[in-house]
């Protein structure tokens, strides 16, 4: 790993907007992923007459910013009056549902055809199920001025009824690949220093999360002013997953000690047993060179740890017993005859 | 239609001269624009609709005998969402002429509009054209008080200007005050559709207040207007909730949590009112696909031939296998699928030079499933497909294809498998665990799979069987099921970030290699059909109870006032009925047979003595112990295919198709042809019916799993 921590870039901009929001995209056009999805979205904006629309999917996969896209897109100047948006630190029980939604249904906006006002709600999934009921109503009432869209994790989560008035978009996941265009973009315009393995720590501490991959690009930049490997897990506070890697082929070998001489290591970085817990599911599940059972038995041992951890015995011992168990596992079984 | 006129005149609007007319069919959505109004255009089963305008001739004339009006007060329909229940009510309105007050929970005044009364805070009444100077003084009212006195006002066919204030609590006052003033148009009804916030529990109570109030036959007056009240399922899917409300039903025998969360015909109406003369329960089924494909045609036909756009043509770009698709994946819901219509539209409509290359038809089907995928909703996604058949079909380094496999398919893999890099062996003693490498990427599949883990392993679970070969194949499987289900308690298992890895990893592991292909199907888990089953058969075993305790206190009442002398023996023994002794445990693990054998000996004592039956009668159980006495023993109908499935198509088994639960619709069937029937009729009956509302639903052959 390099240890080039150069240059400490002085702070010369005394306020910078954080780099989520600077570089959120206003057109759909620079929406990243979903190219599908986005594509009819697209139509929409140009064509008007958006239905009711669910968009569910992972975190900080730019659910919100499409929507916020096509709002702005649909409806250009009126976007301020034409839209309202509630999000789950707005209050948002019933009584708003019934009070604030409808009287933003009932305003008059003038807009050209073929545009509606837009109820923005963010986060859909944390309504209540009373909430709920009552937008569903309100949705097929208002529907000829207002189109509703909502944000959420788990389309599940919201109720049938409303499930059943919209057209449901599902967000899968961001690839590696249209992560690492964006943050290069990113990189490019922001001068930021990196290299390749800082890059790939940034797309493995993210899982897939824009927001986070931009944050903590962001974080590491204003932090040590170059992208390494080991500035990026610095910033995340995690684990180093090639430690964890080390650790883990040692157990694979069946060396205990060599394994808790890693631990060890860990564990004096001052890293809590969660962090240690969650970053070896992450390497495990991600490891090519090993068997299939192996992995399956280790992700049950490290899902097994994961719950007593949080159940809140999160102390050594208890690491120091995961790692023991996944020693044994490849040991032969003789060894442990009494 | 007030929405619906208004929705034309925005239209009209828009196709003023000078105007671009381009927008003049695109601006509304289409599940407005083309409400059906003629009960041909309704997709629901005929059946359906004829019992509901049954009913709403009752309510308004009484039936044959002109008596029936009295208990033709409250109808329900429930049925799951985009069912039609709310449009059949509006187009038998239209049918029938009758009017529709509509009570809807609102902040706001809303001008009356022309053929359903806006009925919020303000009372307008459609026949009144000018707005009701109305005093806001009741903006104060909680708006519970508001919902009261609108009941009680629109209940009673009262000119709404002859009380405005507090007849809600005087009833019979306002009622002797103005029977003379329905002039107008005799015929109305009242749709509860928007209710009040039930979920509360001091809301619920007095809703339940009332309603039960209106229905208090001491204050019953002539020409109650009849009240339809529509209730969708709302539950929320897949919820592992359900599972551990259920878990607490068996302690108290009482259901804690469950009525909190999910608004359904039991949280609206109380038990007793419910079961009631006065209620009537109609019940929906999703749209049957076939009705489904031809009311969305006729949509189509109709949006083309009247949006003659600049282009001239008035062909609907939608193609047969096209709108097949959407009937697949949108499971019964009509509203849902004429959205992703409409929003598919969008993008056909605007690529019309694609249609040009009708030639190449693969092409196009493969479009169209993108699009169809990006569009659909819930678990019934083609994406699920792809994920079960992944992960089902366990494919390996070096399989064999599939006999089916196209060419293309067959390159793909050997790249594939030329990519996979061969796993280091395992340890001599764990030699039986060493597979080749999968063609399956684990975290692929999670970041796209559309469904979250919980229900990803009722889906393993109800169709694992069917792709093992060998019992220690089933036993891979179980095991890692029930690790990923029992490993660390409730609050674990819905935040386990684990199981979606350990659940498919450990299933990939556990079949075997390659699967053997019997043309397998991948079926629904029937997890949320035999939790209805459960709740209902709970239902049974509580009527049950209080039956007992009612019984055993009269007859001991009835023995003690007869004797007594004999009082105290008879409090000891109970006289054989041991009031207290009957849990809820005990009754639905002992009494079912008893029950069900007395029931037989009354139908046999009936039929050779017919004065018996009438003796015998204060000692019948409530019929819903059916529900847990009777429940049907359903054979797997086909290897592998789970006991009733509710899957297939009719031709599969001869089987008609089901949906929902046996014994939710069990009960409602018999609302439908009264408390008392024969009992022997009554599953027959049940079945038939269901088969004639059936609905088929296509699942995806295995075929389309292939073609991925």
């Amino acid at each position: 790993m390099s240890s080039s921590k150069a240059k400490t870039k002085p702070t010369d901009v005394p306020y910078e907007l954080p780099w989520v929001e600077k570089y959120r995209p206003v057109v759909l056009d620079d929406v990243v992923g979903n190219t599908d999805t986005i594509e009819r979205l697209k139509v929409i904006a140009r064509d008007g007459n958006c239905p009711h629309i669910i968009i569910s999917g992972m975190p900080g996969i730019g659910k919100t910013t499409s929507i916020h896209c096509l709002a702005h897109q649909l409806l250009g100047d009126a976007y301020k009056e034409g839209v309202l948006e509630l999000n789950a630190s707005d209050e948002r029980g019933i009584d708003v549902v019934r009070n604030k939604i409808k009287t933003f249904a009932q305003k008059k906006v003038t807009l050209p055809p073929g545009r509606h006002k837009i109820v923005i709600l963010d986060e859909a999934d944390s309504m209540t199920a009373g909430a709920q009921q009552a937008l569903r109503r309100t949705m097929e009432i208002f529907s000829n001025t207002t189109r509703f869209c909502l944000a959420c994790n788990m389309s599940n989560k919201i109720i049938e009824p409303i499930q059943s008035r919209c057209a449901i978009l599902r967000y899968a996941k961001l690839t590696d690949a249209e992560l690492l265009k964006r943050l290069l973009e990113i990189c490019e315009l922001e001068k930021v220093q990196y290299n390749d393995d800082g890059l790939t720590a940034l797309l493995f501490t993210s899982e897939g999360d824009m927001r986070q991959a931009i944050n903590n690009l962001q974080s590491t930049h204003s932090g040590f002013g170059f992208v390494s490997a080991d500035n990026v897990f610095k910033v995340c506070d995690q684990p180093h997953p090639v430690i964890v890697e080390s650790l883990l082929s040692r157990c694979m070998k069946g060396d205990i000690d060599g394994a808790m001489e890693k631990l060890n290591e860990l564990w004096e970085q001052g890293y809590s047993a969660v962090d240690i817990v969650v970053t070896i599911f992450r390497v495990v599940k991600t490891h090519n060179s090993m068997p299939e059972y192996t992995k399956l038995e280790y992700i049950k041992e490290v899902g097994f740890t994961h719950m007593r951890v949080l159940e809140g015995v999160g102390t050594l011992l208890q690491l120091a017993g995961l790692i023991a168990r996944l020693c044994k596992l490849n040991m032969k079984p003789e060894l442990f005859r009494v | 239609m007030g929405r619906k006129s208004q929705m034309l005149q925005v239209i009209d609007d828009h196709t003023l001269p000078g105007m671009s007319t381009e927008y003049s069919t695109s601006d509304g959505l289409w599940i407005d624009l083309y409400e059906p109004e003629t009960e041909a255009e309704l997709a629901v089963h005929v059946r359906k609709v004829s019992d509901v305008r049954q009913w709403l001739q009752e309510a308004f004339s009484g039936g044959p005998s002109g008596k029936l009006r009295r208990y033709r007060r409250i109808l329900v329909l429930t049925g799951p969402a985009g069912t039609a229940k709310t449009t059949t009510i509006r187009v038998l309105s239209r049918e029938m002429n009758f009017e529709i007050m509509e009570w809807r929970n609102a902040s706001d005044d809303v001008p009356a509009r022309s053929h359903v009364s806006r009925l919020n805070d303000s009372y307008a009444i459609s026949s009144s054209s000018d707005p009701w100077p109305y005093d806001r003084d009741e903006d104060s009212e909680s708006s519970f008080m508001k919902f009261q006195a609108f009941l009680a006002r629109a209940t009673r066919c009262n000119n709404i200007f002859s009380s405005v204030l507090d007849d809600s609590n005087d009833r019979r006052t306002s009622s002797s005050s103005t029977s003379s003033l329905n002039s107008t148009n005799p015929k109305r009804i009242i749709l509860l559709e928007d209710l009040p916030n039930i979920l509360h529990l001091q809301t619920r109570t007095s809703f339940h207040g009332a309603i039960e109030a209106l229905l208090d036959s001491s204050t019953y007056v002539p020409d109650p207007v009849p009240i339809v009240m529509v209730i969708s399922d709302s539950g929320t899917r897949g919820e592992a909730e359900d599972e551990r409300i259920m878990n607490g039903g068996w302690s108290g025998g009482r259901f804690g949590k469950d009525r909190d969360g999910v608004m359904d015909v039991r949280t609206v109406l109380r038990k007793e009112i419910l079961n009631g003369p006065f209620v009537t329960q109609i019940r929906f089924n999703p749209i049957a696909p076939t009705l489904l494909k031809k009311a969305l045609s006729a949509l189509l036909t109709r949006h083309f031939s009247t949006s003659t756009s600049g282009s001239g043509s008035t062909r609907s770009p939608v193609s047969s296998t096209y709108l097949d698709l959407i009937v697949d994946s949108a499971n019964g819901d009509i509203r849902s699928a004429i959205m992703s219509l409409q929003f598919a539209c969008t993008r056909l409509g605007v690529n019309s030079k694609k249609k040009g290359r009708k030639g190449n038809n693969d092409s196009k089907t493969d479009e169209q499933q993108v699009l169809v995928e990006s569009i659909t909703r819930r678990e019934q996604s083609l994406v699920l497909f792809h994920l079960m058949g992944k992960v089902l079909y366990n494919k390996r380094k070096g399989d064999p294809p599939a006999s089916s496999a196209l060419a293309r398919d067959i390159k793909r893999e050997q790249e594939l498998d030329k990519r996979l890099k061969d796993p280091p062996k395992l340890p001599e003693h764990l030699k039986e665990h060493d597979r080749k490498a999968s063609r399956v990427d684990v975290d692929v599949l999670y970041s796209d799979s559309p469904i979250d883990s919980s229900l990803f392993s009722l889906y393993i679970h109800q169709n694992y069987t069917q792709f093992c070969d060998e019992m220690s194949h089933c036993e891979g499987v179980s095991e890692w099921l029930s690790w990923a289900d029992s490993s660390g308690g409730e609050a674990w298992y819905q935040t386990n970030p684990h199981q979606f890895h350990l659940l498919s990893l450990g299933t990939l592991h556990s079949l075997p290699e390659p699967v053997t292909r019997r043309g397998q199907r991948v079926y629904k888990p029937e997890f949320f059909d035999a939790l209805e089953k459960e709740k209902n058969a709970w239902e049974g075993v509580r009527d049950t109870r209080e039956w007992i305790v009612k019984e055993g206190v009269r007859t001991i009442q009835s023995a003690t006032t007869d004797v007594d002398g004999m009082r105290e023996n008879a409090v000891i023994q109970d006289l054989g009925w041991n009031i207290s002794g009957w849990t809820h445990r005990n009754i639905a693990m002992e009494l079912g047979g008893v029950l069900k054998a007395r029931e037989k000996a009354r139908i046999m004592n009936a039929s050779n003595t017919p004065s018996n039956a009438t003796a015998l009668s204060g000692f019948l159980a409530p019929r819903t112990h059916h529900l847990f006495s009777a429940m049907e023993f359903i054979y797997p109908s086909r290897s592998g295919a789970g006991p009733g499935a509710s899957t297939l198509d009719e031709t599969e088994d001869g089987r008609e198709p089901q949906w929902g639960s046996d014994g939710a619709v069990t009960v409602e069937e018999q609302q439908e042809m009264g408390m008392w029937q024969d009992s022997q009729g009554l599953w027959g009956v049940d079945l038939e019916k269901k088969g004639a509302d059936g609905n088929g639903k296509g699942w995806l052959e295995e075929d389309d799993i292939e073609d991925w």
